[in-house]
């Protein structure tokens, strides 16, 4: 196994080459970076904090000239130092790594390594010479004196990420976008997203940006309006998504393999948008009349027009694959039946379609004006297709405290001539909804009941007339850091209400698959995938909703395209690949190397560009569209608050890298 | 707040940067990229480093520009360490810049030159390390050299803050990056319309003017050409600048540029002014109709080449709107090369007519094929002020020091009031309601000046009485195309009040075109002060009416007959052209652009 042979970090010197004893650096579980994949031995490992030589066969020179590449090509070109200085160090590493270091001026290749890390405008030039840095300072001899590389055949791979790009789902490159953005170039911002899935004008409009969470500006003062730049490009891209699409022509590769996508949701389009770009026959199963999924019937028009979703839906289409509607699982076609017309693989994607009830004492789940939050969206849904409302009279109450209670309660706000009511059992700061969901729904006159928690539903000839509610208090914190909340004893309340709608969460339809199917589901009743998404039947693999439980646009997204590249994988090799991308990142979660807070350098204050929105008049009992893009100028302007917190990671390995190419 | 720069205590607002605090403190801090008049500081030049000390903290290399001034915070901004940082960091800009600085336009004008010179460049040890790209040469009036760029994005700002089109943007990475013009191949095929804003903030010779004084010197060195020379209602208030004529409200070469024309050798000295007066003749006669005939309004001036540009290229459907007038130098061209040998026995294809003007956009418009007779360009060569200046400077001629002289063209060099406000934002209009108002009545307005429609507001509207049973009409001037954009939306959208719109595409209007003296890290500093000299020249002129100019009057009398007739229509009106790019592109062909890896 290797050990840790030298290197520095963070300032430490850690040098095993004798054999007095070994130093290794605390809480970082080097041990699982001796092999990159399997049977690969990791020779180097280098981050924005120093470097680890694991192995005597590493050439010092050789993997910090590997490393200097990447930053080299990753230079953006605007700020002096990295523009100029990461060639003039690459140069000199080039000359190192060809055993010519005695050529090279390193007095010189220090002032411009120290003049990258002390000036440059983002993290690629702050921290990427910092590893060079460390070896001049403790083992220049290894680095001036390294033998001629040139015959070895190691393998190399590297990644320049962000914690924005890290906690994306999709491990979208954020900054990239942000500057394409700056650079006055929307259309190349779009082409981006672009290369992870096709709606991009769609996941601007409701991600729940778990990047801009990650985001470091927030230290300073808020996070980079990340969604709405992103937004701001497909809304801004000068050529539309029919034009982009329609006369792209994909490579012929596996032509003749056909893969089933089960469900035209998020994951299922993003899954076959992939495969559609590989050159494979695709056809959607759906069982509705449309694609798009929970995006499409789960979000109201307000937050996502349908024409636009629309509009990316259609790149399916304009890539050759077909959508076949009206199409149910275990209704029209199963598992097995899809196999045996022909196709080579199938991708589930098929959502969790079933909304909850309250699941109260007695609950009468036909009573007029009780329904699930999923279904009233649906019919929402249908009712602005087909111009139609679902009829709502009087106070409505809203039973729930994330997206879809926002959801459904500022739809029926646009629809009832009464009050809508939110009622959540814990408070505020606890509910799962984005934030701005909240202050929109209570700009459009929505009352919420925090700390309340469901009893029982009063009705009356079969009819809802209220809801009777009791108190809830905070108690102790759980070990999620979330405080737990009990209800207070006779602190029953009734709220009266016409209708009632239970916003509390939805599951996968069971009824669908059969044992004949052959697909396992995990203890929480999702189907079980592994790490490949999987599924228990050779060549069947799931994601999105239906694999991980109700989650996010982003994540089924995300799963869609990790599902394309197993299946790619599955078809062309037989087995499921090694993606070094993904290994990558846990190699930077293990290390934990994206923790550090806030930057040394303080920022000027810049608080995030206003967006303009609908004033709640003009929303009133409609369904346009409440937030409107930026202006470029905004635009331009948010996208220079992004910092480029860029970080660059590589290793050299002994043995070549499989899917690096 | 305190804190203290080089050992001195200063004080300093809640959000000011080290940079601004150090100004107003008098301390003097290199810079390269930012640029105060546009709020833009990007951060990217990266020369403005200053070492700071918090109270109780260890010193570090900041720069100035993007780092927040701290109570207490001790600034020093000539330490050893920053002066050797500050020159390594120039040394590095040099590295991948074009250094043929004998060749280029901004020779001795350079903010690089200077920043080398501001930290005391020693040696430039990296030279040579650029990517060598072409220059963009396939535009009518500008040039791009990339090898020149400084990456300090002023122009993609320019662009997109003032004009709000966004032609220029950041392009490539590493050694490459570069300014570009969007995803098209080329600057002529790009959504540019060409105003040359991006000129006036460009610190370094990447964006320059094309440079025709040689075509000027060739056919002045021609005896067989007979060379007739206009220059621009602007000129006369900006050239100055360039020959270190204090600025003032009073300012006013026309007598040195004419005494100078004609120490260069021109045959024929005219004024752009008298195809002012014409224009209003025209313009003001085809609005007057379009009332009358109830045609669909508001109408357009079409006077500023950079509107028309952005409305084929931009807007196609306001092209009905136009008014199909042609500008005064493209009025001037063909009566030049038509009533004026006919007037004075010269032989017509000998003419060749030289353009001075404050706009760059005026050298695309003269070589519009629409506006030449039989392949022969009505306007031969336009030289924008800086160019003009260069010619001057070429020939030895000190425009400061000269006589002034005055124009003794009987036919072509009489102007009024109304034609020296054509310059300024608000000036068409002005001069447009005063024959407008003449023409209906039979009398002058009585108050000549009209007060609404003078000012620097981006987009200013006001209503005119156009006397006893005329009615009113309402009018909106706007300069600077973002504010354009603005009004051309509300005639779309069919909900523009308005009857007449004047647009000009460079905020003030002529008086800081594109083509006017650049003024070093500065932009548009005295719109003002020349706009209130123009008023000055109008306030001086014994006839202030378009319709009084007496030359105007005999040309319409001896050649034209009437504004509108046929032969005005021929000679003085043009037509449009929906330019709007049209090709698509597809998704592979984005990707192939990203520069985007794992």
């Amino acid at each position: 196994m290797n050990q840790l042979y030298y290197g520095v970090w963070d300032s430490v010197v850690y040098d095993n080459r004798s054999r007095n004893g070994v130093t290794l650096p605390e809480g970082l579980p080097l041990e699982q970076f001796a092999q990159f994949n399997s049977g690969n031995p990791t020779l180097s490992f280098i981050g924005d904090k120093g470097f680890f030589i694991l192995s005597p066969h590493a050439n010092l020179a050789y993997v910090l000239w590997k490393h200097h590449q990447r930053i080299a090509q990753e230079s953006c070109g605007k700020c002096t130092p990295c523009r100029a200085g990461s060639r003039i160090l690459l140069d000199a590493l080039d000359k190192a790594r060809l055993g010519r270091g005695h050529d090279v001026d390193w007095r010189q290749v220090r002032a411009v390594a120290e003049q990258m890390c002390d000036t440059a405008a983002c993290g690629i030039g702050q921290t990427g010479p910092r590893a060079l840095l460390a070896a001049l300072d403790h083992f220049a001899d290894l680095l001036i004196n390294a033998p001629d590389s040139s015959a070895l055949a190691h393998d190399a791979y590297s990644t320049v990420t962000s914690r924005c790009i890290e906690a994306c789902p999709a491990h979208v490159n954020v900054p990239r976008y942000i500057d394409y953005i700056r650079d006055g170039h929307p259309e190349l911002a779009m082409g981006a997203v672009l290369k992870h899935y096709p709606l991009v004008g769609s996941c601007g409009r409701v991600c729940v940006r778990l990047c801009e969470s990650a985001c470091r500006r927030k230290t300073f003062d808020t996070a980079v309006d990340i969604k709405n730049l992103k937004r701001f490009a497909a809304d801004n891209s000068t050529d539309s998504m029919e034009s982009l699409f329609a006369d792209l022509h994909v490579p012929a590769e596996a032509n003749s393999l056909r893969v089933a996508v089960v469900g035209a949701g998020p994951a299922g389009i993003t899954c076959a948008y992939h495969l559609l770009l590989r050159g494979y026959h695709v056809d959607i199963f759906e069982k509705s009349q449309y694609a798009g999924g929970m995006a499409r019937c789960g979000i109201p028009t307000y937050r996502l027009p349908k024409g636009l979703l629309q509009s990316e839906t259609e790149v399916i289409t304009r890539l050759g694959g077909r959508y076949l509607y009206n199409q149910a699982l275990g209704r029209d076609f199963t598992i097995s039946s899809l196999f045996s017309q022909g196709y080579n693989a199938v991708f589930i994607g098929m959502g969790c379609s079933q909304g909850m009830f309250l699941r109260l004492p007695d609950e009468d789940t036909t009573l007029e004006g009780y329904q699930n939050g999923i279904d009233f969206l649906l019919q929402v849904h249908d009712g602005v297709n087909s111009g139609s409302m679902p009829k709502l009279s009087g106070d409505v109450v809203i039973v729930g405290g994330g997206n879809v209670a926002m959801d459904c309660a500022r739809s029926a706000v646009r629809l009832t001539d009464g009050t809508v009511h939110i009622v959540y059992r814990r408070t505020e700061e606890d509910a799962p909804a984005d934030h701005e969901e909240i202050l929109a729904a209570k700009e459009e006159g929505i009352q919420f009941h925090f700390l309340a928690l469901q009893e029982a539903i009063l009705s009356e000839n079969g009819k809802v007339t209220g809801l009777r509610c009791s108190r809830m208090e905070q108690g102790e914190p759980d070990a999620s850091g979330r405080r737990s909340v009990n209800p207070v004893p006779d602190s029953s309340w009734e709220l009266p209400c016409s209708h009632i709608i239970a916003a509390i969460g939805q599951r996968i339809d069971h009824g669908v698959l059969t044992d004949e199917d052959g697909i396992q589901y995990d203890r929480r009743g999702n189907i079980a995938v592994n790490e490949a998404l999987a599924t228990s039947r050779p060549g069947v693999f799931a994601g999105g909703d239906c694999a991980t439980g109700p989650t996010t646009l982003i994540g089924g997204m995300a799963q869609g395209r990790t599902a394309a590249q197993s299946i790619h994988d599955y078809l062309t090799r037989g087995s499921i690949g090694f993606v070094p991308r993904t290994r990558m990142s846990q190699l930077i979660k293990l290390g934990r190397f994206l923790d550090d807070g806030a930057p040394e350098v303080a920022q000027m204050d810049r608080p995030r560009t206003p967006l303009r929105a609908l004033s709640p008049q003009e929303r009133d009992h409609n369904f346009k569209e409440v937030d409107l893009t930026m202006s470029s100028e905004d635009a331009a302007r948010e996208a220079s608050r992004c910092m480029r917190c860029y970080r660059v990671f590589s290793v050299v390995t002994q043995l070549p890298i499989p899917g690096n190419d | 707040m305190k804190a203290y720069i080089n050992g001195t205590e200063v004080s300093f607002e809640q959000g000011d940067t080290i940079l601004k605090a150090a100004k107003r403190a008098g301390v003097f801090i290199p810079t390269l990229c930012a640029f105060e008049p546009l709020k833009h500081t990007p951060g990217s030049c990266r020369v403005c480093l200053v070492e700071t000390t918090l109270p109780g903290g260890e010193p570090r290399i900041v720069t100035s520009c993007n780092t927040p001034m701290q109570e207490g915070m001790q600034v020093n901004t000539r330490t050893q360490k920053v002066r050797a940082m500050q020159r390594l960091q120039v040394e590095m800009i040099f590295a991948d810049h074009e250094q043929n600085c004998s060749a280029c336009a901004r020779h001795g004008d350079c903010e690089l030159q200077a920043l080398a010179q501001y930290v005391g460049l020693e040696h430039n040890r990296f030279s040579g390390m650029q990517a060598e790209r072409p220059v963009d040469r396939s535009a009518t009036a500008l040039v791009r050299d990339v090898n020149k760029c400084v990456r300090c994005m002023r122009c993609v700002e320019v662009c997109r803050q003032v004009q709000g089109i966004g032609a220029l943007t950041m392009d490539g990475v590493g050694l490459e990056a570069g300014v570009g013009v969007g995803i098209s191949p080329d600057w002529a095929s790009s959504s540019c319309v060409q105003c040359g804003q991006c000129t006036l903030v460009c610190p370094t010779g990447a964006l320059a003017e094309k440079d025709d004084t040689d075509k000027v010197l060739d056919y002045l060195d021609n005896p067989a050409i007979t060379t007739v020379f206009q220059f621009a209602p602007a000129v006369r208030v900006t050239l100055s600048d360039e020959f270190g004529i204090p600025r003032s409200t009073d300012v006013d070469v026309t007598g040195q540029i004419v005494a100078a024309l004609r120490r260069l050798g021109a045959d024929v000295v005219l004024d752009t002014n008298f195809g002012a007066d014409v224009v209003i003749m025209e313009e003001g006669t085809e609005l007057l109709h379009k009332i009358q005939e109830k045609a669909p309004l508001p109408m357009f001036t079409s006077c500023c080449p950079g509107w028309i540009n952005y409305a084929e290229k931009h807007f196609p459907e306001i092209l009905p709107y136009l008014s199909s007038t042609r500008s005064p130098q493209q009025v001037f061209g063909p009566l030049a090369k038509t009533y004026l040998p006919q007037k004075m026995g010269l032989a017509p294809n000998a003419i060749r007519v030289i353009s001075i003007m404050p706009c760059v956009a005026k050298k695309d418009e003269a070589a519009r094929k629409a506006l030449s007779s039989n392949g022969v360009p009505d306007v031969d060569v336009v030289l924008t002020v800086r160019e003009f200046a260069r010619l001057l400077r070429r020939q030895g001629i000190d425009l400061a020091s000269l006589e002034p002289s005055a124009f003794d063209n009987p036919f072509m060099s009489d102007y009024t009031g109304a034609a020296a406000i054509f310059g300024s934002t608000g000036g068409v209009m002005e001069a447009a309601i005063r024959t407008v108002y003449a023409v209906l009545n039979g009398h002058e307005l009585e108050t000549i000046e009209i007060a609404p429609l003078r000012g620097m507001e981006g987009i200013r509207e006001a209503t005119v009485n156009l006397g006893e049973g005329n009615g009113e009409v309402r009018v909106a001037i706007c300069h600077g195309l973002k504010n354009a954009r603005v009004l051309v939306e509300q005639v779309l959208a069919g909900k523009s009040p308005y009857h007449f719109i004047e647009v000009m595409a460079c905020p003030g209007g002529c008086v800081d075109g594109g083509g006017t003296c650049r003024i070093k890290n500065d932009y548009l500093p005295q719109a003002h002060v020349r706009q209130q000299a123009l008023y000055s020249i109008d306030k001086k002129l014994p006839r202030r009416q378009s319709h009084n100019n007496p030359q105007v009057q005999k040309l319409y009398a001896d050649f034209l007959e009437k504004p509108n007739s046929p032969k005005a229509h021929d000679l003085l009106h043009t037509h449009y052209t929906n330019r709007k790019s049209s090709t698509f592109r597809s998704v592979q062909e984005l990707w192939d652009k990203l520069t985007l890896a794992d």
